[in-house]
């Protein structure tokens, strides 16, 4: 065997990857090259000192604190979101009166209420929980804005359509990263924190079609 | 004096069912285990704090899906992985396309004698995700191809450029 190729043989074999008669070669090499068999024994050595390394590495600081404050962030958000979806959902069923018409609303699902630590709740669940809220909760919105006679000047309109088809593009894509990485709790988030934009735009064109009515 | 042994195993069923002190307790014997391991991905001692915690918010949201089938720390070890490879993903494909190109050599004093911690922290992201987990942590390259989302021959390529770089940096 050539140096050249024991060398680019060196990590399987020093790995214990080599099969057939490729190991017994290498080592018959190492026998006889000196330059070879330093490199070897530079690879184990380099080898041995990694296995040595710490493995457990106190944080200098208590990082708990933080995540306990996430964790119950989290319990908060989550229950502001129920509210929040109650007080669009009640806005929509106004609008609807307005409207004169008796549009049926569901009431929202309660989520986890006055929970200070609610149990673990798998984020791709959590991610379905969202998304048909804030489905529903758009639905309605835009079903109890139709029932009102549109006096929104045009050029309003055409700005928060704009702003909607925006919105709308930045969730499908975060909704296509959650798909590749569904556990990512800050895409998550931004997911979140899209739906509101869109359902406060919503409710602004509604408050505003119905001011000017 | 021995301590009591602590049941992991009730604390991960008392945490399942929304204990946070439980949890707590989890925290405090893993965070060891998995704040090393981010800061030898990471080589960042803000980025592996961060990740750290991030693992633990992880690891709370997904308790729901812990079966036991692995042990928890293991389980802990995977969160951890994909938060790290979730932060670096792009540093890590774009080391995956540099694997094929000339390796870049880099920079350091030669009279400079590192030690391997040290060393290890100053490896482009994507040979030092594949050493560490290798070298450090024993995994299999079939692992750490999935876990990084990359190619078995783009970790095999990643682990021969950092073993190479990091004995001409602490090696004589
Ligand atoms: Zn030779």
């Amino acid at each position: 065997m050539k140096c050249q190729t024991v060398q680019h043989l060196l990590d399987d074999y020093v790995d214990g990857l080599l099969i057939g008669e490729e190991p017994a070669l290498v080592a018959r090499h190492l026998a006889s090259c000196p330059d070879c068999a330093r490199q070897a024994n530079g690879l184990r050595e380099l080898l041995q000192s990694a296995k040595a390394l710490p493995r457990h590495i106190e944080p200098h600081r208590d990082l708990w604190p933080g995540i306990r404050g996430q964790i119950e962030k989290g319990s908060k958000r989550r229950i502001s979101r129920a509210g929040r979806f109650t007080v669009l959902a009640l806005a929509a069923a106004v609008l609807a009166i307005l409207a004169g018409s008796l549009l049926m609303l569901d009431h929202p699902r309660p989520l986890n209420p006055g929970l200070a630590a609610e149990a673990p709740v798998r984020l791709e669940q959590e991610v379905l929980v969202v998304e048909a809220e804030y489905q529903r909760a758009r639905r309605e919105l835009v079903a109890a804005m139709d029932q009102l006679p549109r006096r929104l000047a045009p050029e309003t309109r055409t700005v928060i359509d704009q702003n909607l088809a925006v919105i709308d593009g930045a969730i499908q894509e975060i909704r296509a990263s959650l798909e590749k990485d569904p556990e990512n709790v800050f895409l998550f988030d931004m997911l979140v924190a899209e739906q509101d934009r869109s359902l406060q735009l919503l409710g602004l064109e509604g408050a505003i079609t119905s001011n000017t009515w | 004096m021995t301590e009591p042994a602590v049941d992991e195993n009730a604390l991960v069923t008392s945490a399942q069912s929304g204990c946070l002190t439980s949890f707590e307790s989890l925290y405090r014997m893993h965070s060891g285990r998995v704040h090393g391991l981010c800061l030898r991905l990471t080589g960042n001692a803000a980025a592996a704090e961060d990740l750290t915690q991030e693992t633990f918010i992880r690891a709370w949201r997904n308790l729901g899906g812990f079966r036991g089938d692995s042990s928890f720390g293991s389980w802990l070890f995977r969160i951890a992985v994909n938060a790290v490879a979730a932060r670096y993903r792009t540093e890590l494909r774009r080391a995956a396309c540099e694997s094929n190109a000339p390796a870049r050599s880099v920079q350091f004093d030669p009279t400079l004698r590192l030690d391997l911690q040290e060393a290890i922290s100053t490896l482009p992201a994507g040979a030092r995700a594949v050493f560490v987990l290798h070298d450090v942590e024993g995994c299999r390259h079939e692992e750490i191809a999935e876990q990084l989302g990359v190619a078995v021959g783009t970790s095999k390529a990643q682990l021969h450029h950092a073993r190479r770089l990091l004995r001409e940096m602490i090696q004589p």
